[in-house]
Parts: C-alpha cells; sequence; structure tokens
C-alpha cells in the first residue's frame, strides 16, 4: 500500500481532536436517581473483566465516527496499491530509444525487450483507458496520438526504431507531463534502461520499466585520421565502461574494406587505451572494427575517419625562381611554401607527404604519387613524345574544368609551348591549336596538371586572372578539397559546404537511405539520423563527385551500464518492484467504506447505543 | 389513630387477629404466655416424670405412681412463655423508592407481624437501622400496646445512608432475650449481609430477612446514556444502555439473590421475598404463611 498524497494524514491532527471535543461536548448523561448502584457497578465491572473489549462499547458511536474521519482522511491521502497494469485512464508511455537501447539483452535488443513491455502494458488496458506512445528524443516525438486502439498502439510501438541521439529526456518528460496533465488523471510511464540519465524529482515520471541488465561494453570512443600530403596518421581511442578488463582485436581497413592493420589492445575497467598509426596509405576514409568476445552493444564497436586536412598545406615548391608563380600560391593562406633547393633532392620527406608539389621544368619524372603541378617539363619528361617549342599562332581554346573557373586564357599572350602529344588519361584543357597547353590528369587518388609552356614566356602572370587561376589550381590539387565536412553528430544539423555550380546533393546514408538537395546556398542543411560513414554525391555540370562524412556513435550512450534508480513520483527506483508496477488508486473504495461505517453508525445509534 | 388507620387498615387489623407468628425453636421467655417453653411450667400439657428431690413443690407428686411403686415421682408439665419478635426496619434512602415505597410496605409488613405477635401475648420491640441502629420501641407486649406499635412505625422516615453490616454489629441492637428476629430490607447493602444475620443467630435469634425490592430493582427499562445516582452514597455510574447490558444486569440481579437465598437456606435463616408492587394482603397471608412464617 502506498500513499500518493501523505500529507494529507495532517489533517488527522486537527478532525480527530475536533470529533472527540464534539463528542464529550454533545455526549450528555441524562442522570437518573436509583436506590442503589451496587449492583450496576457489580455488572460493569464484571463485564470490563471478561470482556475488555466491552469497555469499548461505551463510546462505540465515537469509535465509529473516528472511524469514519480515519478513512477519509485516509481516502484524501489517496492510497494505492501496486499493480502491473495501466490504471489511469490516460497514459502517456515514453519509449527510451537512444542507443544504448541497442545493447543486447539475452540475444536481443534492449529496445525489443522494451517493446515487449510497452506492448504487455497496451494488452492489460481495459475498455475506455487511452494511451499517447512518444519517443524520447529531442524534440520528443509523439509514435501514436492518444488511442485505446491496442492494434495501433502494438503497430505503433513496433514501428519505433533507435534514434541513436541520447536524446532530452527533461524535455521528453516534460511533454508527457504536460500531456498527461492535460487529460487529469493521467500517468506517465517511462520504459528505459536510464543509462546516463538523472532526473529532477519534479519531472520524475510516475513508474519506471526498468530494461537491461549488462553492464560490459568497449566502444570506440574516438578515431580520426589526419592528412599529411598524401601520407595519414590515425589514432583510434577504445574505452571500456564496463567493470571487467576487457581484451578484444582492433581492425583497420581502408575505404576498399582492405586489412591495414589489427591490434590486440587489453582495456582495464573504466579506462581507454589509444592506438595510433604514423603511415596510413591514403585513402578516401578508414574504418576501424573492435571485435571482442561477448556481445554487448554493436553500434558503437566501429568507426570511420575520413583524412582530415591540416589547417595548412605544406607545398613543395621546386623551382629556379619564379616570383609571380611563388607569390601567387603565397597569397593562398591554407598554403605553406616549402622551397626546395637545386634539384629538389633535399627534401626530407617524400613527396607524398606534401598536399602538392609545384615542380617548375626541373623533373624528368612522373610523380609516383602525390599531387602535382608541372610547369613547363624538360622535353624528357615522363618518356612522353615531346616536340620542340613553337610559337603559338593560333587562338587558345579551352574546355571547362574547375581549374579554369573564372579564367579566360583566350586572350592570353603565351609566346611559346612544347608540343606534345598527350598519352592515355590525359586531358587537355587548354589548347592552341594542336599544341595542348593544360593537361589535367586524375588517376584515382592522384591528381596532374602539366603547363606545357613557361610562364615567363607568357603574360598570364602580368593578367590579373593569374591568382585566380593559381588558386583554383591549388584548391584542385589539395587533397581535402572537397566538402569540408568529415563528421557529423547524430541528430543534430550538419551543413555540408558545396560549390556554388553544384546542381544536386545526394546524402546516401549508411542503410542506403537517400536524401537528396537541390542546393540554393553554398550548404545545404542535413540531419544525420544513422550512425557510419554518410556518403555525399555532388552532381555538377554532369560530373558526380563523391566525398564522405562519419556520423560517430554519440560517446554518452556508449555507457550502457543500466540504472534503474531514476526517481518515480511513487519513490525512488531502488524499490524496483515498486518502480516497476503501476499504482492503481483505491481511494473510492476506501470512501465506500466509509460510507459502509457512516451507516453501521446510523444503526447503532437508531439502536440506542 | 390516624397514623395507625393510614399504615393498616382496621379491618386488615381485624384479619391479622386470626394469625399467629410462628417459631420452629422453643421460647425461653420471662413471662408466661401463649407459646410453649423449654421450661417445664404450669401449663396444662403433660411433659414427663422425674423423681423427687428434697425442695421440689409436694404437691406435683404424683400420688397415682406412688400407689403402684411407692415411690415419689413428680409429675412436671411444659411451660407456656411470650414470644420475642424484634423487627429490625431498613431506614436508608433507598427504602424510599418504588410505587409503592419499599419502606412503606416494609413499615407495612413490620405494623403487620407486631400486631400479630401482641395480639397472641407475644413481646415485640422494634429497631430502626441505616448506618446505625436505634431502638424505636422497647419489649411491648399485649394488645393494648398495638397502637404505640403503629404509631412508632409511622413515624419512621427513610434518609441517610444504610450500612447493615454494621449497623447490626452493634451490640445495642442485640436482643437480650432469644425470640424472633425479623430483618426487613431491600438488600443493597455495601457491606454485605452474612455478618449481620449471623450475628443475630449467634444471639439465639430465629432471624427471617424479608426483602423488600422494586420491579425497577429487577427488571429495570432503562435506554440511553445514564448517570445513575446511588440514592445513598451520591455516587454514580455512567452506563450506555443497551439490551445487552439490562440483560447481563438480570443475570446479576438473579445471581445476586440466588446467593442469598443459599446462604440462608445454609444457616437456617428464613428467606423471603418480597415485591413491593405485591398487595399487602397476599404478603401477610398467602407468601407469609406458605414460607411458615405465620399460621393461622
Amino acid at each position: 500500500m502506498q500513499w500518493l498524497q501523505p500529507w494529507s494524514f495532517l489533517w488527522a491532527a486537527l478532525i480527530i481532536p475536533s470529533i472527540i471535543f464534539f463528542y464529550l461536548l454533545k455526549r450528555r448523561y441524562t442522570d437518573r436517581v436509583i436506590a442503589s448502584t451496587m449492583l450496576w457497578q457489580r455488572v460493569l465491572k464484571e463485564r470490563e473483566v471478561t470482556r475488555p473489549w466491552q469497555r469499548l462499547n461505551r463510546h462505540l458511536l465515537l469509535f465509529l465516527q473516528l472511524l469514519v474521519a480515519v478513512l477519509l482522511i485516509a481516502a484524501l491521502a489517496r492510497p494505492a496499491l501496486p499493480t502491473e497494469g495501466v490504471t489511469t485512464p490516460y497514459t502517456v508511455l515514453l519509449m527510451d530509444t537512444s542507443g544504448s537501447m541497442l545493447a543486447e539483452e539475452e540475444g536481443t535488443t534492449r529496445l525489443e525487450v522494451a517493446k515487449k513491455k510497452a506492448k504487455a502494458l497496451v494488452d492489460s488496458m481495459e475498455a475506455g483507458q487511452v494511451m499517447t506512445v512518444v519517443a524520447v528524443g529531442a524534440p520528443p516525438k509523439v509514435a501514436v496520438a492518444g488511442t485505446g486502439d491496442k492494434k495501433k498502439l502494438k503497430a505503433g510501438i513496433d514501428a519505433l526504431d533507435v534514434t541513436y541521439s541520447p536524446g532530452d529526456v527533461e524535455q521528453s518528460l516534460s511533454f508527457a507531463r504536460a500531456l498527461a496533465s492535460r487529460h487529469g488523471k493521467g500517468e506517465v510511464v517511462l520504459i528505459s534502461d536510464g543509462s546516463g540519465w538523472e532526473l529532477k524529482q519534479d519531472l520524475a515520471p510516475d513508474r519506471m520499466i526498468a530494461i537491461g541488465k549488462n553492464k560490459e561494453n568497449v566502444s570506440v570512443a574516438g578515431f580520426s585520421v589526419t592528412a599529411f600530403g598524401r601520407a595519414a596518421k590515425g589514432l583510434a581511442r577504445l574505452e571500456n565502461k564496463g567493470t571487467r578488463p576487457a581484451q578484444g582485436t582492433l581492425w583497420l581497413y581502408d575505404d576498399k574494406e582492405q586489412v591495414l592493420d589489427t591490434r590486440t589492445v587489453q582495456i582495464a575497467p573504466r579506462h581507454f587505451e589509444t592506438v595510433t598509426w604514423g603511415q596510413l596509405p591514403p585513402a578516401q576514409y578508414y574504418h576501424v572494427k573492435w571485435e571482442a568476445e561477448g556481445r554487448t552493444l554493436q553500434a558503437d564497436n566501429e568507426g570511420w575517419a575520413v583524412p582530415a586536412a591540416p589547417a595548412r598545406h605544406d607545398v613543395l615548391f621546386i623551382s629556379k625562381g619564379n616570383d609571380f608563380l611563388e607569390k601567387a600560391l603565397r597569397l593562398n593562406d591554407r598554403l605553406n611554401i616549402v622551397k626546395a633547393v637545386g634539384k629538389g633532392t633535399d627534401r626530407e620527406k617524400p613527396l607524398s607527404d606534401y598536399s602538392f608539389a609545384v615542380i617548375d621544368g626541373k623533373e624528368t619524372a612522373l610523380p609516383e604519387s602525390g599531387n602535382a603541378l608541372i610547369i613547363h617539363p624538360p622535353d624528357t619528361f615522363a618518356g612522353w613524345k615531346w616536340g620542340k617549342d613553337v610559337r603559338l599562332i593560333k587562338a587558345v581554346r579551352q574546355t571547362p574544368h574547375p581549374i579554369l573557373e573564372h579564367v579566360t586564357l583566350e586572350d592570353v599572350y603565351i609566346a611559346k609551348a612544347r608540343a606534345v602529344e598527350p598519352p592515355p588519361g590525359w586531358e587537355v584543357v587548354a589548347r592552341s591549336g594542336e599544341i595542348p597547353l593544360v593537361l589535367v590528369r586524375e588517376n584515382g587518388d592522384q591528381r596532374l596538371v602539366v603547363l606545357t609552356f613557361d610562364l615567363h614566356q607568357s603574360d598570364l602572370p602580368l593578367k590579373p586572372q593569374f591568382p585566380v587561376f593559381i588558386h583554383q589550381l591549388a584548391g584542385w590539387l589539395l587533397p581535402s578539397g572537397g566538402s569540408g565536412l568529415t563528421a557529423g553528430r547524430i541528430g543534430e544539423r550538419a551543413a555540408i559546404p558545396v560549390s556554388a555550380h553544384v546542381e544536386k546533393v545526394t546524402v546516401i546514408a549508411p542503410s542506403g537511405a537517400q536524401q537528396t538537395f537541390q542546393p540554393e546556398q553554398m550548404h545545404i542543411d542535413y540531419i544525420p539520423r544513422e550512425v557510419g560513414l554518410h556518403k555525399v554525391a555532388t552532381e555538377e555540370k554532369g560530373k558526380t563527385e563523391v566525398q564522405h562524412f562519419v556520423v560517430p556513435f554519440p560517446s554518452e550512450e556508449t555507457d550502457i551500464q543500466p540504472n534503474a534508480n531514476l526517481l518515480t513520483t511513487s519513490g525512488s527506483g531502488k524499490e524496483k518492484g515498486k518502480a516497476e508496477q503501476g499504482v492503481a488508486e483505491v481511494a473510492h473504495w476506501v470512501v465506500l467504506a466509509a460510507l459502509v461505517v457512516l451507516a453501521l453508525e446510523w444503526v447503532v445509534y437508531g439502536r440506542g447505543y | 389513630m390516624s397514623e395507625e388507620s393510614s399504615l393498616l387498615a382496621p379491618s386488615f387489623l381485624r384479619r391479622l387477629e386470626q394469625l399467629e407468628v410462628r417459631c420452629r425453636r422453643l421460647v425461653r421467655g420471662t413471662y408466661p404466655g401463649g407459646r410453649r417453653s423449654r421450661l417445664l411450667g404450669q401449663s396444662i400439657e403433660f411433659a414427663d416424670y422425674r423423681e423427687y428431690t428434697p425442695g421440689d413443690d409436694i404437691r406435683q407428686i404424683d400420688w397415682y405412681v406412688y400407689a403402684r411403686t411407692h415411690k415419689w415421682f413428680l409429675k412436671t408439665f411444659l411451660d407456656e412463655r411470650e414470644l420475642t419478635v424484634s423487627l429490625y426496619i431498613d431506614m436508608s434512602r433507598s427504602m424510599a423508592f418504588g410505587t409503592p415505597e419499599k419502606g412503606r410496605r416494609a413499615l407495612e409488613i413490620a405494623a403487620a407481624l407486631g400486631y400479630i405477635a401482641l395480639n397472641r401475648m407475644d413481646q415485640v420491640q422494634v429497631f430502626a437501622f441505616h448506618e446505625n441502629v436505634r431502638q424505636v420501641l422497647p419489649l411491648i407486649r399485649g394488645k393494648r400496646n398495638a397502637p404505640l406499635l403503629l404509631s412508632s412505625l409511622a413515624q419512621l422516615r427513610f434518609t441517610g445512608a444504610g450500612h447493615m453490616q454494621r449497623a447490626l454489629s452493634q451490640p445495642s441492637a442485640w436482643p437480650r432475650t432469644p425470640g424472633l428476629a425479623i430483618v426487613l430490607t431491600d438488600g443493597w447493602s455495601e457491606g454485605g449481609y452474612a455478618e449481620p444475620l449471623a450475628c443475630l443467630q449467634g444471639m439465639r435469634q430465629q432471624v427471617t430477612l424479608v426483602q423488600v425490592t422494586t420491579e425497577e430493582e429487577r427488571r429495570p427499562n432503562y435506554q440511553g446514556d445514564l448517570r445513575l445516582i446511588d440514592s445513598e452514597t451520591s455516587g454514580y455510574t455512567e452506563v450506555a444502555v443497551t439490551p445487552q447490558l439490562l440483560k447481563q444486569y438480570r443475570q446479576t440481579y438473579e445471581a445476586y439473590t440466588k446467593g442469598l437465598r443459599k446462604w440462608c437456606f445454609r444457616r437456617g435463616i428464613g428467606y423471603i421475598p418480597v415485591a413491593v408492587e405485591e398487595p399487602l394482603e397476599s404478603v401477610v397471608f398467602t407468601l407469609f404463611k406458605q414460607v411458615g412464617l405465620v399460621r393461622g
């Protein structure tokens, strides 16, 4: 038995003494002089000796009145009995759909267990009872609006899916409480594992059905890859939020799902370990996966990382001296010009470690990896069929290409250019007659641009469009010159930057769900609903470019330790049995009992007691 | 004579003259009377023979026996003496209850018994008691003293608290000669009845207890919350009267009277319960005859 308003018993302090006072005032004995009271005293004495309770008989009316008062006060205190089923005419069922509900319990997920319990609750509804199902989230989402249709409610519960997001439980509870209070006697029932939640008393649900027992979980708490030129460094952070030491294997994959590395890691309870990789081969993204015995929460055992560009890119600058070019490059704050002396052999790092290289007439070999701008290479370059420098007599024609955006080479004077027959795979984006002027090649990760003319033999550096041309060249050659967004957060708006001429952007979630945008600004607003690697396909002038960004599993949800001790209005959840049960108010029965006693009192009064 | 007549009607007195107070034991009075005595005397009723011893009255020698046996034998006759009837009347306030009053009925009974005794040449004395005892009327004898008896009784008033045990334990209450002691009371005495009655028995009295009760005492019919005030002590008892309580009271009353009757029987004391509602004539001529207190 519980009392929902125990303070009502304070009324007893006022009412019961009042009844006794008025009873004493009211109770008047009629004086009657008789010959002797000897026998009467003997009768009363004998009565009290043989049946002590008969002493009470003298004040039977008083006791009955007190009993009525006590019963009515008890009714005011709202007595309630624990019950498993739905107890009020209106119930708001709050379903926790946060990430921790994906934790496995006895072969299924906590969410499935929660659904089962929710449906059992629906089954216990009686005619006339109404339920609203609300998924905890930010904002809370009404899954099924108030109805007594069990079929509809069960369908709504079945359709619930994990939102990964920790959700705003306080907002959800506040919303549920508002819904419940609108219907008078409403009950708020929360089905949750309670992981990571602390509730204020005023927001506590009326009942909490706690889910989950499993505490052990190791999560990939963080995974990032930073690109340094063509190379990349990776760092993964593994966190053991359980109570026992954990051991497992961390697998590292590239974007082709080829295993790059495996590590065996041991993690003490409530500790974390970091795993680093120094030289990762270039990839559009990387994927780590933690595998260990015992299945708990699978969703946080994987992590993806899109190589993030460093704040400044090192650019290897190999030239005898080209002030115009150097100054134009230095105009870009993102570039850090590293000049090579002589033939460029003193470079400490391989070419792939630079974001790209500018080779001004020096190198004879085609770089094996890494991006490069090659200007007027020697006639032995790359084994191509080079001709001699020829004077250009025909007008320059250019084909659209990102590096030639807002650049017109047609009015540029170029004295001489080296004739060459471009090998397959190379695209000529500017030519004068048959003589290529600008060749570009995009081969997987490698981007190369070759200018067949010497900048000194042209007035291009003197044109205002030269810095624009160099800027666009640099932008195209920088390895991370894509969307610029590498990671988002579940449930939160992510602004994916797009260039002005992008016609269509399609975001493909890990599940394959696609969302298409027609960008009207320089970015699109996308709210990720799934955890994992998202593809962003941008279409521009018929060309599709695919980039990636990662939505990691929210770290708040990696602690799956269930917390059944959330406060409820009927007391602390520590009394688990009670917290899981609802309370059925029995005040009306108590009032009925009071009426019966009142009737009995009337009978007793009528019979002259 | 007005008080006498107010107590007992003359016609009733004439009817009483046919009656006689019975006493089971032989009396041993001082004056000759109408009752057979333990002593040998000069009545005409033969008692026994005994041998002559010097000093005997030679007029009592039976000469016919001497003629046959040549021995002197005296012929003895039973003596007839008067009976001393001591009337003890409870004068406590509780006797002033009932319709008619218990006290009035007790006085009527005492007057009737006294008149009967006086009419038969017995001695009568009257004691009134409540907490103490006082002799209202000293020993009188002869019918001529009947008005004195009746007037003395008529003057009695029922006041104060009664305590039979204390009152009858006083030597002044004890009759000096053996006889018949009749105690008229309602029996509601805190101290009990055993000791005073035994005391009277010790004074060679044939004791008879006449308990006068009212219907209200035997079968009360109260209702509601009552503060029952004792008429003698002014103490009170608060009761919420219920049918169960009334039933229990009746049971207690029965047990009390039964105990009284049993005790009296064991002690050889006559016990006569008298309902105040019963006519006096019926009490004297029927009830007392039945129990053997009077005959006629």
